[in-house]
């Protein structure tokens, strides 16, 4: 008994599957995903609310009221409703189309993080009462005036590393009194790449001589003795433990004291040192380590599978670390 | 979605304030006492509003409900009538403004309210009932918007939804009207509970002498007249209703059903010597209608009696407008010997003294028009006393009426004018009716309650003769109405504290009465008197359409290109912008330009992709080069260049690229410089 309702369940969530496979492919020869998006009557959707529907019932019911009572006011005001029903059709669907979308530029965020997408939206028209939102997120409501172009940002939870798969953005409406949904699948483009999600554990270094030297090095490495080798101006990214404050309180500008360690010691980060693990688990491990090595100003190399990246330091070094670490493993 | 989010205060407001307007059409037929329990309701949802109070919990709300339940039946006399339902869904709305938390128990009030609006048309449909029903549609759709729109981004604070409400509502006007004018008028469906007919005031099937004075309280409207043609004088205005055949000893009783005869046709010239007349009839609740006497029906559904009254088969539920003519005067007619015995019964053996007295006068007086001209002239010379408060009469009521007392009302002078003249041996019936009316400046007749009447038909030997002898008591009532006649007892309308008829003699006050009156009758005559006669003559005369199927297709027809006309405006407001001509020219001598081999770069400025065609093609460099001249300015110049010379230029060069344009390349290999 138990065991038909489970085969059951599994042939309807099987269906279900299909059909879901069915309308993806359908929407993405219908909407193909860009990084701008118009909306008319090629790709928004409206059907009648539940109110819209409790509405349809309730004209009914004044209709067969004016009918039987033979009562002009009521035919009157059921005609009026009606027609208050059928334009407010053209409205609620006037409120999508003519309305754009456009993706806008996102930070990279480590997986598990919400990511805030920002959305371009410019209306020819009145685009009221919208909700903007990733299935399972809470909507964004936004009215845009006409000729207004407005950026809002939209949440969406990340669970993958890697590039951020298109995602469909359900832009709805249901001004001006919520009797039909018009609603479109938007997919926006965002050229983002999600690290993985770091999971912290104690360093384990490896790599030959280096290893040796990073052993005795990084301790002492980020304040200890390195001369500075000369002064340059303040560039974003910089720590602040290496401005030269005394020079940068004389001449009123921010200048940054430039290590001759760039170019010394260095640990590896390796992906064999975790042994046991499996790929995900190693590659948060190894993004951690590379948060960790970055805060604290090492210098620090990847070895991955099939990928080396040469000892370095700074900003691009990390995003190019944590960028390998995210793509890894797909083509 | 974000339905069940609480309700703002501001969108509260407008709710209740919604739900409050679309009462007071149901205020009619509910007692006073119903309203306090709901005004109790409003309170406590205000409270909870303000923080003093919680929603009830079940045991409260279930209580609430049985006491809902009682008041309904209590104030409607529990049985299943039109008022005992539009109560109860009165009831059920009050009980959702206990449970109004949400922005979904928002929308179904707001729905309810209008079917309560709805519900109360059935009870008023006068001008000043609509101009309600427009301000609840008006405050629903502003609420409605205001609860859809609450906490939104982007929306102001203060949303101008009573404005924004308004234009979607005349939106929608022009649909309203084809659906109201197109749309098939077929008869009810089924039979629906109606309202009770104590819920009528009018005239009933059966008289004692006390009835018709109760009518008088009431100045209620009763019916309303146009003639066309000529008018009959304010003396010969006895509207005919009910005619009183049957006695039974105290009170006077019509025939349940009359049957309605069928007419000999008539041919069209016989408008000549009839009134012709167009009357609007309040509902009443029974199928008698209103004419003068020697009537034919003008109007389907309308027919005359045996007795020659005009009434139709179904009670009338909602207001009437018919057609009829009315003979100026009516021709002979013929008596059988079963009417003649119904017409002369007087069974039992009460009021001795008026059977005797009728005897002895009919001696004196031979013939029925001598003696009812004798009788008449009794009531004249006896000094009789016409009054709204007589006093209660025994069993002998009539012997007590003529000889004793002598002060009655219309109906009982008629009772003891048709008594005798039985007793005499001259058939003789009541009827009742209305007599005189308002004549209106615009030149309608308006009758109302206070109007009713009651007069006696004797038979003369060829035809029904009317006698009415209160017009021998007090003349007054008949030449100019009620108010003259009761100036001496200053009772008219006594009752009725807040009649504007009370107060006919302040003159703004009646003046401002008649305006109302006026607009009310427009209103019925122009717009709620459209029914399925009116509307297949508008749609033959204007359309030509003579098959209400037709309407159907056109009210179809209509809607779909009301539509099409929607989707064409929408398309051209979201019409990509016109391109400028520069632009234009700029994007298709590009594509020309990649059609021809020449890869350009999206950053590469104007100018420098001029001369690099220039270098391409010699043939074209002048031209080239004149042109990016010409965009040099356009672009760098403080004061801007010419820049319909350059889409011109532009073009030219454009057309100067042809397939056989010579490259650079192919014209150095000519040279053989390669």
């Amino acid at each position: 008994m138990s065991q038909t309702k489970a085969a059951l369940a599994t042939e309807d969530s099987g269906f279900r599957r299909w059909r879901q496979a069915v309308w993806q492919r359908w929407l993405s020869r219908r909407i193909p995903p860009a990084s701008i998006l118009a909306l008319s009557h090629r790709n928004v959707f409206i059907l009648p609310s539940r109110t819209g529907w409790v509405f349809a019932a309730l004209l009914l019911v004044m209709l067969l009221t004016a009918i039987n009572y033979q009562n002009s006011l009521i035919y009157g005001l059921t005609f009026w409703l009606l027609s208050v029903g059928l334009t407010s059709m053209w409205l609620t669907f006037r409120n999508l189309s003519g309305l754009t979308l456009a993706a806008g530029q996102v930070q990279p965020v480590f997986c598990g993080e919400t990511l805030q997408l920002p959305v371009q939206l410019h209306s020819r028209n009145w685009s009221a009462g919208l909700e903007l939102g990733y299935p399972g997120h809470t909507p964004t409501e936004v009215t845009v005036a006409p000729d207004q172009t407005l950026t809002l940002t939209v949440a969406l939870q990340t669970t993958q590393r890697g590039r951020l798969p298109v995602r469909r953005l359900r832009v709805q409406s249901r001004y001006p009194f919520g009797l039909y949904t018009a609603w479109s699948w938007v997919a926006l483009n965002y050229p983002v790449i999600i690290y993985p999600q770091p999971v912290v554990s104690p360093i384990s270094l490896s790599g030959g001589d280096e290893l040796l030297a990073a052993e005795h090095a990084a301790p002492q490495l980020q304040e200890n003795g390195d001369e500075p080798d000369g002064l340059r101006d303040y560039r974003p990214g910089d720590s602040l433990r290496r401005i030269a404050w005394k020079q940068s309180a004389r001449t009123g500008e921010l200048r940054t004291l430039e290590m001759t360690t760039d170019t010394g010691p260095a640990c590896w980060f390796d992906w064999e040192a975790l042994p046991g693990l499996d790929p995900e688990q190693r590659l948060s491990r190894l993004t951690a380590w590379v948060e960790d090595a970055a805060a604290q100003q090492w210098r620090y190399g990847l070895r991955l599978p099939g990928q080396v990246i040469n000892p370095g330091q700074g900003e691009q070094h990390r995003r190019e670390c944590l960028k390998a670490l995210a793509l890894w493993g797909s083509a | 979605m974000s339905t069940d989010t609480a309700i703002p205060g501001r969108s509260l407001l407008l709710v209740l304030l919604a739900f409050v307007s679309s009462l007071p059409a149901h205020m009619e037929y509910l007692p006073l006492w119903f309203w306090v329990p709901g005004i109790l309701v409003i309170g406590w949802r205000a409270g909870v509003w303000l923080g003093y109070l919680h929603f009830p919990r079940l045991p409260a709300r279930i209580i609430v409900l049985t006491l809902a339940t009682l008041a309904v039946l209590v104030a409607t006399g529990a049985s299943l009538t039109l008022e005992t339902s539009t109560a109860f869904l009165l009831a059920t709305a009050f009980m959702k403004l206990l449970e109004l938390a949400r922005r979904r128990d928002a929308v179904v009030l707001l729905l309810l309210t209008l079917f309560i609006q709805a519900t109360g048309f059935l009870y008023g449909q006068g001008i000043l009932i609509t101009l309600n029903g427009v301000l609840t549609v008006w405050l629903t759709a502003a609420a409605m918007l205001s609860v859809q729109a609450a906490h939104r981004r982007g929306v102001p604070e203060n949303l101008p939804v009573f404005r924004h409400a308004a234009v979607l509502l005349l939106l929608a006007l022009p649909l309203m009207l084809i659906a109201y004018l197109l749309f098939p008028r077929v008869g009810p469906l089924w039979s629906v509970p109606l309202q009770t007919e104590s819920a009528f005031t009018g005239l009933s099937r059966s008289m004692s002498p006390g009835d018709i004075s109760r009518l008088s309280e009431s100045d209620r409207l009763a019916f309303r007249v146009t003639f066309s043609g000529s008018r009959p004088l304010r003396e010969d205005l006895y509207w005919r209703a009910l005619i009183l055949s049957d006695y039974d000893g105290r009170a006077w009783h019509s025939e349940e059903n009359p049957r309605l005869v069928e007419l000999p046709e008539r041919a069209a010239d016989t408008d000549q010597g009839m009134y012709l007349y167009d009357i609007i009839a309040e509902p009443h609740g029974q199928s008698f209608l209103f004419s003068l006497a020697g009537v034919s029906p003008r109007t389907t559904g309308t027919g005359v009696t045996e007795e020659g009254l005009l009434a139709r088969t179904s009670p009338l539920m909602q207001r009437l407008r018919y057609q009829a003519g009315s003979e100026i005067s009516p021709a002979a007619d013929i008596l059988t010997s079963v009417e003649r015995a119904r017409y002369l019964a007087l069974p039992g053996d009460n009021n001795p003294r008026t059977r005797q007295w009728a005897r002895q006068l009919a001696e004196k007086h031979p013939g029925a028009t001598g003696f009812a001209l004798a009788i008449m002239r009794y009531y004249a010379a006896q000094n009789f006393v016409y009054t709204l408060n007589p006093p209660a009469y025994g069993p002998q009521d009539l012997d007590e009426m003529l000889f004793d007392v002598r002060r009655g009302f219309c109906a009982h002078f008629a009772s003891g004018m048709v008594f005798a003249a039985r007793a005499a041996g001259y058939p003789a019936r009541i009827v009742t009716g209305y007599q005189g009316g308002e004549w209106s400046p615009e030149g309608y007749l308006t009758v109302r309650q206070y109007d009713a009447h009651a007069w006696t038909e004797i038979w003369t030997g060829e035809r029904w003769q009317r006698f009415d002898p209160t017009a021998m008591v007090a003349p007054e009532r008949i030449s100019s109405g009620l108010e003259e006649a009761l100036s001496q007892e200053g009772s008219f309308l006594q009752q009725n504290l807040l009649s504007p008829h009370r107060y006919r003699h302040v003159q703004w006050l009646n003046r401002l009465r008649q305006q109302m009156e006026n607009m009310n009758y427009s209103w019925t005559r122009w717009v709620l008197s459209y029914d399925s006669s009116r509307q297949r003559s508008l749609l033959k005369d204007r359309f030509g359409i003579e098959d209400i199927t037709r309407a159907v297709y056109l009210l179809a027809g209509s809607l779909v290109v009301v539509m099409v006309l929607a989707s064409l405006i929408l398309w051209w407001s979201q019409r990509p912008p016109r391109e400028r001509p520069l632009l234009r020219e700029w994007r298709l001598f590009k594509a020309q330009l990649v059609r021809y081999g020449l890869t350009v770069e999206a950053a590469e400025s104007p100018p420098s992709l001029l001369r690099r065609v220039a270098r391409q093609w010699p043939s074209l460099a002048t031209q080239a080069q004149a042109t990016a001249e010409l965009a040099e300015a356009c672009l760098y110049r403080p004061d801007g260049g010419d820049e319909d010379a350059l889409a011109r230029s532009l073009r030219a060069l454009r057309r100067m690229l042809r397939p056989g344009t010579e490259t650079a390349a192919a014209r150095d290999v000519h040279k053989g410089t390669v």
